[in-house]
């Protein structure tokens, strides 16, 4: 980068918070999907002020930008691709108001997911998206991929707890989009920022809802003999009237991984377990938990375990949380899918993932987020073997196209980042892809922020159909 | 084609209406229309004509009751898929029917179809619980203005895969493309429901009521309040409402789920309430009291004296005998605030200074849990008169919710107030991308021209 420039971004942010020298950026070469591409520098922003200067001079220079928090991300979207600058903002971390009467705080972007939950708890709030990278992640971060969680199937993804947005748009503008009223006529600007994986500008403030925590949680493992089994009892409970926080699934290969890294005392023979947790008043819980471990014995469960106290509680969490490391520490490398079908097809979806790893040779550990149907097959390669790395991307295109077929989608909470844009043909036609195009060019007519990402190159401008790209991080379900 | 005369929106006339029966027609009719330059409006059910600014050009009145594709219940996934123009009526009593809930409380459900409820983001008292328009849909479909069909979102509850251009079309007024088909997320019916009426001494004690309750965890499925005379019309029969309360407004908290935390909320509720006079509605009546609230802004009509509210229609919009939508000047000015919740209450407070000091009769609803006051004033007012004290009044209010952090649309009697007066207000900086969104969508401006906001 030319030392003018650097200079000039110095003297608005301060010499020490941009970095140039090539060992410096290599921290900054990668997110949590692994894959590799240094920036041209990396600049520490502290205030919407030193955003909004630092885009101007990058756009009057035409030198575009990335947005990044905490670099958690697992499809790429924070990577700095076309020589872009690094805009870090994990400093812009200041809870800037709770405003308990109007059920929302206003933070910055750079706080942690789970800090936000923390300033609340005095007041017996929370803020309710939980993916599981939520002590690392950034709020900015986790609006840019409208981030989900194993609560989401009550609760909702992170879209539908955010009611306004300060952005800065690519051009250097600030504008304030939605506010603390949560409905706002005009264009739902809030609603197609949130999961633009920070290719529309930066948002450099979040108004986001809170709630009151639930009274009462009560969490359960029903055991099953298969996967079946278990899926039959996801409908039958929301047959029942019942809307669970959670419903959490794993595949018997996942079960024995779990219990070899953590021992946390799920039983081994069984072909899946559904962690099940119900929340809200006390009243009537004892019942409602009844009914469902009962709806799990209707369905073949081996067993039903209802933790009786917050040890136990964590006991069967544990393993849920410890899911991901326990899978990737058995082979050098994975590839992880995160695609997404209406539920009550997530059992043949696991039958045809399961067939497919058998005719690729290649090892699959299956954890699902089930009531809403979202799905993390994951594939065990090694990157050093010829051809493996090929197989695993090949692979986990035709689980997305499988997840496609059965009336799904590519991607349920990673986003496309850089890993699946050559899966976006599978759902969009090049009519759906146009409009989205419209949006990004009504954002950013330059194409300065974040480029590369979520859009596939315009029909003809594409050298064929691409393939899915394979990362080789640790991974965040 | 049909001629429609009668067609018109804000005093002007379309020449002609076109209701397609199917996408692919729908999609030649845009083309066409934009290729001859023509000013589209777009038409459900007819029931929000009203809203918006005058269109720049009305060429074609474009219905789409025609895209009435049946509806598909997944009873198992919680999903339904349906046509736009089907009524939100038809499309709820086919949840029912699987033993489900289409979260989608609009008000005159056997006349909105659920395009045009998802089209402006409409969202009645039960939003207090089930959420956003915005909230509720998983996907859709929609014909552009150069007549291309797209489709985005899913089925799904989870989608990350591109831009969420779902949200971007949940409210955007007809303004980027016309909604085809739409997919909710249902909700599983709940073991028993309740709505608890709540006589109020004042606005104040309910705001401190309310904001009780929204602390609590008790998640209600409604939370609203309606002005003293409008009571009767949600359908209430209060036999013991307490003396001291009997000028105050009513308060509606209503709750779904399990018999033993209805009990609870009630018992609750009623504890915090501190009025003996509390009335129970329970299931059936609770549901229909709710359906009664939620048509409350077609049903409630302002009256000067004591007399006591008729349940019709404000005149507002009326059904012609062939099925043509006509639409005539409401008699009535219709607006709607938005503040952040804890604002609500305080905004309700100034409309009624504002009006009694002007001498405008006025009925409002607070969505306390919503931060949405619907409000109704006029009318039996001097037709050369009543352009001054109510545009005066709708400036002031705007005024004050802008104050509040909120805003204020005009939703009826546009044409009542001075000209000039934008149904909509300002919007601020974003209205800068928001005309780039539109500029790219609609560079012919084809699609509901200059009615939306900031002249979109």
């Amino acid at each position: 980068m030319d030392d003018a420039l650097l200079k000039e971004l110095r003297g608005i942010v301060g010499r020490d918070n941009v970095l140039a020298g090539t060992v410096d950026l290599q921290t900054y070469e990668y997110d949590a999907w692994g894959e590799r591409s240094l920036p041209r520098a990396v600049v520490f922003v502290h205030s919407t002020a030193e955003v909004v200067t630092v885009v101007k001079i990058l756009g009057r220079e035409g030198v575009p930008f990335v947005p990044r928090g905490f670099g958690t991300g697992v499809s790429g979207g924070s990577l700095a691709l076309d020589g872009a600058v690094v805009l870090e903002l994990g400093r812009m971390n200041k809870i800037l108001e709770i405003d308990l009467p109007n059920l929302c705080v206003v933070v910055q972007p750079g706080v942690f997911n789970w800090d936000v939950s923390l300033a609340l708890a005095p007041y017996g709030y929370y803020y309710a998206p939980d993916p599981a990278s939520l002590k690392a992640s950034s709020i900015g971060g986790n609006i840019a991929e409208n981030a989900g969680g194993p609560h989401c199937f009550k609760y909702g993804v992170t879209t539908n707890h955010v009611l306004g947005l300060e952005l800065v748009l690519p051009d250097g503008e600030i504008v304030w989009v939605g506010g603390k009223n949560a409905e706002c006529p005009g264009l739902d600007l809030t609603g197609v920022f949130v999961g633009s994986e920070g290719t529309l500008g930066i948002a450099t403030a979040a108004i986001l809802r809170i709630l009151k925590r639930p009274e009462t949680i009560r969490t359960m493992l029903g055991v099953f003999a298969s996967v079946e089994d278990a899926g039959g009892v996801v409908s039958a409970i929301v047959a029942a009237g019942l809307i669970p926080a959670t419903l959490e699934l794993m595949d018997r290969r996942t079960i024995g991984a779990v219990e070899d890294a953590l021992a946390c005392g799920y039983p081994r023979d069984a072909g899946a377990v559904l962690l099940i947790e119900v929340d809200g008043l006390k009243d009537g819980m004892d019942e409602t938990v009844e009914q469902i471990a009962a709806i799990c014995r209707a369905h073949g469960a081996l067993e039903v375990r209802v933790a009786k106290d917050e040890a136990e509680r964590a006991n069967l969490w544990r393993g849920r949380q410890g899911t991901f490391p326990s899978i990737t520490r058995l082979a050098p490398n994975y590839m992880s899918l995160d695609g997404t079908v209406p539920r009550t097809m997530l059992p043949e979806t696991l039958r045809r993932v399961e067939a497919l790893a058998e005719s690729y040779g290649l090892p699959v550990y299956s954890v699902l987020h089930a009531g809403d149907g979202n799905l993390h097959p994951c594939f065990l390669y090694d990157g050093t073997k010829p051809g493996e790395k090929e197989k695993a991307e090949e692979a986990g295109m035709e689980v997305l196209r499988i997840c496609a077929e059965l009336g799904g989608t590519v991607s349920g909470e990673h986003g496309i980042g850089v890993e699946k844009l050559a899966a976006m043909p599978l759902v969009f036609s090049e009519n759906d892809l146009r409009a989205q195009r419209f949006v990004k060019d009504a954002f950013d007519p330059r194409g300065l922020c974040n480029p590369g990402k979520v859009l596939p190159a315009a029909a003809g401008a594409s050298d064929g159909p691409g393939c899915l790209r394979a990362g080789a991080g640790v991974s965040d379900v | 084609m049909s001629s429609g005369a009668a067609l018109s929106i804000h005093g002007m006339t379309a020449p002609a209406m076109v209701q397609p029966e199917r996408v692919r027609e729908l999609g030649e009719v845009l083309a066409r229309a934009g290729a001859e330059r023509l000013g589209v409006c777009i038409a459900g059910g007819g029931t929000k004509l009203a809203w918006g600014n005058r269109p720049e050009r009305l060429d074609l009145l474009l219905c789409t009751r025609g895209l009435n594709s049946p509806c598909v219940v997944d009873a198992d996934d919680l999903t339904m898929t349906v046509g736009a123009g089907v009524t939100v009526a038809e499309a709820r009593a086919r949840a029912r029917a699987e033993g489900r809930i289409l979260p989608l409380d609009a008000g005159e459900p056997e006349r909105a179809t659920v395009g045009g409820v998802v089209a402006t983001g409409d969202q009645g008292a039960r939003g207090a619980g089930y959420g956003r328009a915005r909230d509720l849909v998983l996907g859709l479909k929609a014909v552009l203005a150069d007549g291309t069909e797209v489709s985005f979102g899913g089925r799904t509850m989870k989608n990350v895969a591109g831009y969420d251009m779902t949200k971007l079309f949940v409210g955007s007024f007809g303004a980027l493309g016309v909604i085809t088909e739409v997919t909710f997320r249902l909700l599983p019916r709940t073991d028993a429901q309740g709505l608890l009426l709540v006589p109020l001494a004042s606005l104040e004690e309910g705001k401190t009521l309310a904001a009780k309750i929204l602390d609590s965890n008790l998640q209600p499925l409604v939370l609203e309040a309606v002005s003293p005379r409008s009571a009767a019309s949600v359908g209430a029969d209060l036999p013991s409402r307490h003396a001291d309360a009997a000028d105050g407004p009513l308060l509606l908290a209503g709750f779904a789920g399990h018999r033993a935390a209805l009990e609870r909320f009630v018992a609750d509720v009623s504890a915090w309430s501190g009025v003996d006079g509390a009335g129970l509605l329970k299931d059936e009546d609770a549901e229909a009291a709710m359906d009664a609230l939620a048509g409350f802004g077609a049903a409630a009509q302002p009256v000067g004296g004591d007399e006591p509210p008729s349940g019709g229609s404000s005149g507002a919009a009326r059904r012609s005998g062939d099925g043509v939508f006509c639409h005539e000047d409401g008699r009535c000015l219709k607006a709607l605030a938005m503040v952040p919740i804890s604002g609500v209450w305080g905004l309700a407070k100034e409309a009624e200074s504002l009006a009694e000091a002007a001498g405008l009769p006025l009925e409002y609803r607070i969505g306390a849990a919503r931060g949405i006051l619907d409000l109704w004033v006029g009318p039996g007012l001097d037709p050369e008169e009543r352009a001054a004290s109510l545009t005066a009044w709708a400036t002031d209010l705007r005024a004050a919710a802008a104050a509040a952090s909120g805003r204020l649309s005009v939703t009826d009697g546009l044409t009542m107030l001075a000209s000039g007066f934008d149904a909509w207000g300002e919007v601020g900086a974003s209205l800068r991308i928001m005309k780039a969104v539109k500029e790219r969508f609609d560079p012919r401006r084809t699609l509901n021209p200059g009615r939306f906001v900031g002249g979109l």
